[in-house]
């Protein structure tokens, strides 16, 4: 199976459920997720990525091998990488336990699709594909809240209007990875929570006090005054 | 289907098998908890009905089989 889609869209979320649904049904012996990228299975000097691969396949084996970012394995550019020996294991490995391991490749669509065209072999063992769309701002919206009542804290009536600005200025700088910059934001929103409780408390507080993510724990984001600053989510 | 014996099976029940794999369970859960994602619930959907179907035919096959030879 192969899973496109930019991040943070349920990827992960997706096969985790596809893993116990095949379990269920007797596809597979143990239903687990094994989630790698090309450093679990390549290695950096000659003799190690065999070992290393194989590893990984066994740990797999009775379950999923869910390889994210799969089109780092293959870098055609450089004839020194051991990327396609790994390659050569996976598809060797796929024909011959078909019976009791699932691989699922993810990433994004268009890079994916390269991959694809440059490992015919890859995907004609793939009879299942998914592409998984962003989400809209009110399906992060109704997310975000979602993540907070988990959590046990809800949004102060005026947090939830800044918390759709939030994501609507979000969307456009860099880096943005759907539920994952959601969830990072409401990390971030908890922190300020904490500390404006701890500065401000002039005696004890009450549950609707420490549940209670106001408006300006969402406010005083970077999102907010110029953008995030690069590799943050 | 499990309160047969195997050899005597010549139909199975595709919503009983998928109710009783816990199958529907997960996908009822995947539609409540998910937010959104509609078009690649419909395809875990499809794919599991084909998983299902699948299993089926080769219960049948296998019975089939086995039958030729008794």
């Amino acid at each position: 199976m192969s899973f496109t889609g930019n991040p943070g869209t349920g990827k992960t979320t997706l096969a985790l459920r596809m893993a116990n649904i095949l379990h269920r049904l007797g596809y597979i012996r143990k239903g687990h997720l094994v989630s790698v990228t090309r450093d679990d299975l390549i290695g950096q000097y000659i003799g190690h990525t065999t070992p290393k691969t194989k590893e990984v396949l066994k740990r797999a084996t009775g379950g999923v091998l869910f390889i994210d970012e799969a089109y780092y394995l293959s870098r055609p550019d450089n004839e020194r990488d051991y990327g396609q020996e790994a390659i050569e294991i996976l598809l060797q490995v796929m024909e011959n336990n078909r019976e009791d391991l699932v691989v699922i490749l993810a990433g994004y669509s268009d890079r994916m699709d390269q991959f694809f065209t440059s490992n015919p072999g890859f995907r004609s063992r793939f009879a299942h594909h998914i592409d998984f769309p962003d989400y809209a701002n009110e399906e992060l919206l109704s997310i975000s809240e979602n993540m907070l009542a988990r959590q046990n804290y809800h949004f102060a009536a005026d947090a939830k209007t800044v918390m759709a600005s939030y994501i609507e200025a979000r969307r456009q700088q860099p880096h943005f990875a759907n539920a994952r910059s959601i969830r990072n934001a409401l990390d971030r929103a908890r922190l300020r929570q904490a500390n404006r409780l701890f500065i401000s408390a002039k005696g004890p507080l009450d549950a609707e006090a420490l549940l209670t993510i106001a408006a300006e724990d969402i406010a005083a984001s970077r999102v907010f005054s110029g953008g995030i600053e690069q590799k943050k989510a | 289907m499990n309160d047969a014996t195997p050899t005597s099976i010549t139909h199975i029940d595709l919503q009983a098998e998928y109710r009783a794999s816990g199958v529907a369970d997960i996908l009822d859960e995947l539609d409540r908890e998910l937010i959104g994602l509609q078009p690649v619930k419909q395809r875990i959907r499809e794919i599991a009905a084909l998983l299902i179907v699948e299993r089926a035919r080769k219960i049948l096959a296998s019975l089939l089989i086995h039958r030729r030879f008794i």
